[in-house]
């Protein structure tokens, strides 16, 4: 049954291995360059994010995409930001319902809160801990679409989905002439 | 393209990159449609009382609005939704930026988008100063909106506040 | 195989043409009727519609996709190259 593509294998040499491997880095590495030059120009740590929650909800749902900014300009009320928690690994994107800006220091005090919940996020900060600052901040979201990462949230709940996801690349990998 | 699974996965890709370019020029286009917002926030009742939070003798505000608003023409074909809220502007001493939600809601339709309510309270949102005490300074009202569009770029204004009024002295001293 | 609908080259290239022009025609209608009527769904109505009739257009073996069909080269009756087909042969000789 296999015979063409068992004769096709035994004939592969060295050099057509090391061939397929270099090109599949030069993908990689071709994609690592375009992710950080947009995280560059985005001034984001992150650029782009996947909706893991349905706190932002009917705006936002699981799988939806987030392009994030950083402008210069101050945090203001109204803005949805990206933030993350000190010894939180999950960032979190919710709305900012208040804001102090210090006359000294310049320093902004931020609360958020998930439009879809109904207390603040004090809860989700650590505790005694009442506001963020600029420095929590990620990015401001700008930009939006639909359901495109829906395959992060896929990979997420079903985590054999990435091991089966790998094998049928190398599987392509090796039969591919290309 | 010789068998059905080339012309296939041609036509597929093909169709991705051409939807792209169609979500991308949906989302362009989109900020070039004009619209006028318009909506006023009139205070009826400010209270303050004091409470003891955080071991300190803190003034909460108690407000009472009537809304008046019209932002049925930022309802364009990408307009995913509305994001409306009261929000309360203020300077004291320490702080010469103080932004507070009083109120928000959400918009679905265009035909939801006439705002007209009448003795709305800060009921969800607690009105509190960053410091245990407001000192009687000035706070502009205005309604603020944030567009969530179907694909593209979030678009955020506010109107212009007409009034300017002060903090009263606690009810309660 | 019969279930692999193939088509010869010409075939192929007026296939690869109709498919293209298709699709970006479908997107362009769709945007354009769309933003005019203010209606997102009716874009992807369009060009989901489009798609769909795209595929009903390329993907079968229709008979005019067929009008060129390939010369093979009589075979010639040796005992040791029965594996390969003189494809090779052909492909020479319409390049040049």
């Amino acid at each position: 049954m296999f015979e063409e593509e068992i004769r096709f294998l035994r004939k592969m040499n060295k050099r057509q291995l090391a061939q397929q491997i270099l090109n599949f880095l030069m993908i990689i590495s071709s994609a690592l360059m375009v992710w950080k030059g947009l995280a560059l120009y985005t001034n984001s740590e992150s650029p782009i994010v996947v909706v893991l929650s349905g706190s932002m909800e009917p705006a936002f749902y699981r799988g939806d995409l987030l392009f994030l900014g950083m402008p210069d300009e101050p945090v203001r009320v109204g803005d949805i930001c990206v933030f993350k928690i000190p010894g939180r690994d999950v960032p979190i994107v919710h709305r900012v319902i208040k804001l102090h800006d210090e006359k000294e220091t310049g320093k902004q005090y931020i609360l958020t809160k998930g439009d879809n919940n109904q207390v603040d996020d004090r809860g989700l900060y650590n505790p005694g801990q009442l506001w963020i600052h600029r420095e929590h901040i990620v990015g401001k979201v700008r930009g939006f679409l639909p359901y495109i990462g829906i395959i992060t949230i896929l990979m997420n709940d079903y985590p054999q989905l990435k091991y089966v996801l790998i094998g049928f690349l190398g599987l392509y990998m090796l039969v591919n002439r290309e | 393209m010789y068998n059905l699974a080339q012309r296939a996965n041609a036509i597929f890709a093909f169709a991705m990159t051409v939807q792209f370019g169609l979500l991308l020029s949906i989302a362009i286009s989109s900020l070039y449609l004009t619209s006028n917002p318009i909506g006023k926030v009139d205070v009826r009742e400010l209270n303050i009382w004091l409470y003891n939070y955080d071991n300190k003798e803190t003034e909460f505000a108690f407000i009472e609005m009537n809304l008046d608003a019209d932002l049925t023409s930022l309802f364009n074909w990408n307009t995913k939704q509305l994001f409306v809220a009261v929000i309360a502007e203020y300077e004291t001493k320490s702080h010469d930026l103080n932004q507070v939600v009083l109120w928000d809601s959400i918009i679905q339709s265009k035909e939801d988008a006439h705002i007209k309510e009448v003795k709305v309270r800060n009921e969800k949102y607690d009105f509190v100063d960053i410091t245990p005490k407001f000192g009687e300074v000035e706070a502009k009202y205005s309604i603020y909106w944030d567009l969530m569009p179907y694909v593209g770029f979030l678009v955020s204004g506010k109107t212009e506040s007409n009034q300017t009024i002060s903090f009263p002295a606690p009810d309660n001293n | 195989m019969w279930f692999e609908w193939k088509i010869d080259f010409e075939g192929q290239k007026r296939a690869e043409l109709i498919s293209q022009v298709g699709i970006i025609l479908f997107a362009v209608i769709g945007f354009v009727v769309g933003f005019l009527l203010q209606n997102l769904l009716l874009t992807f109505q369009i060009f989901g519609g489009g798609i769909f009739i795209t595929a009903l257009i390329v993907l079968p073996p229709w008979s005019f996709y067929n009008q060129h069909p390939i010369q093979w080269l009589p075979s010639v009756q040796s005992d040791q190259d029965k594996h390969e087909p003189e494809e090779s042969d052909e492909l020479k000789e319409k390049s040049t």
